[in-house]
């Protein structure tokens, strides 16, 4: 595919990489993992037969990337933790602490679900994300996870009950 | 001050992406319906991020057709490593002496053979991870 029609597919998506990535993630360097993103499509395109698959397979892509970047975060908390004996389990829980007195203090929903949401696990944050934000379609949340349609109901129905208890916990 | 349902709803609806009061925190903190109505909202609202205006050209940039790195001829070199690999161990099989040639000579022939091959694989290696995998759905 020519450069400059790969880079419309990009102005045409990005936006919505970008959102993904930051309700996945959090905050940090989006730019870099939004760019891997779309270097993983890019190698995948020449598999493409329908362009209708697209917003599917970059929202597939979206979730792998955030996926790896977690991982890769929780294993570099891990190396951390067990590197510096400064980090100890009263720090962690102190630094937990510390995120919900700042939530709590601005007294914001959005910004206390951004911190909550970390906490959920991935397949429940993923469906979360993909139907609440992105309004996508059971069965479209379905192809892009890979799983059984029930599968996406359950991890939306825990994900959401957790999350609700987990802001509760926070207001409290 | 307490607030009941209809109350808070309106409080923070109004109150957007503001504070809001602490009594609404209050209610939040016990009403189950609440929370699950408000979290809605939450999750709708997209986050608050912004693309770089020339993040498409950057992407750009990196395409494996405009990375020198990633540039040149792949399978060529696959194809050539892998008839190295196999096409000239076998012809100097085909070129062992007859019989009543010294060992040594023999031994030295084999030798070659081993080294063609084993440099062809490596070159085939080599090309192979000289580009990145391109799996379907980007997972690694």
């Amino acid at each position: 595919m020519p450069p400059d029609e790969f880079a419309d597919i990009v102005r045409e998506h990005e936006a919505m990489v970008f959102r993904v990535l930051r309700r996945m993630v959090g905050r940090g360097d989006l730019d870099d993992l939004a760019q891997d993103v779309f270097l993983r499509l890019y190698r995948a395109l020449p598999h493409f037969e329908q362009r209708a698959q697209l917003s599917t397979y970059l929202y597939r892509i979206t979730l792998n990337v955030a996926r790896d970047e977690w991982r890769r975060r929780r294993a570099a908390r891990r190396d951390e933790s067990l590197t510096d004996p400064r980090t100890t389990w009263e720090k962690r829980l102190s630094d937990q602490a510390e995120r919900a007195d700042e939530a709590l203090e601005r007294r914001q929903l959005w910004e206390i679900v951004q911190h909550c949401l970390p906490d959920l696990s991935e397949p429940e944050r993923a469906a979360l994300v993909l139907y609440h934000q992105e309004e996508r379609s059971y069965d479209e949340i379905a192809r892009i996870m890979q799983m059984p349609i029930g599968t996406v109901r359950t991890h939306l129905h825990r994900g959401r009950e957790r999350l609700g208890r987990l802001v509760q916990e926070r207001l409290r | 001050m307490t607030m009941n349902c209809e109350e808070v709803r309106r409080s923070i609806q109004a109150s957007g992406r503001a504070e809001w009061p602490s009594a609404v925190s209050a209610h939040l903190a016990t009403c189950d319906a609440c929370v699950q109505h408000v979290l809605t909202e939450a999750l709708i609202a997209p986050p608050a991020v912004t693309v770089p205006p020339d993040f498409s050209n950057r992407v750009v940039v990196r395409l494996p057709e405009n990375d020198p790195r990633r540039r040149g001829p792949r399978w060529p070199v696959i194809a050539a490593a892998t008839l190295s690999a196999l096409i000239l161990p076998a012809g100097l099989w085909l070129l062992l002496p007859e019989a009543g040639t010294p060992q040594h000579e023999i031994w030295g022939v084999w030798y070659w053979a081993v080294f063609l091959a084993a440099a062809g694989e490596s070159a085939v290696l080599i090309a192979w991870a000289y580009e990145p995998s391109s799996q379907m759905d980007g997972s690694s």
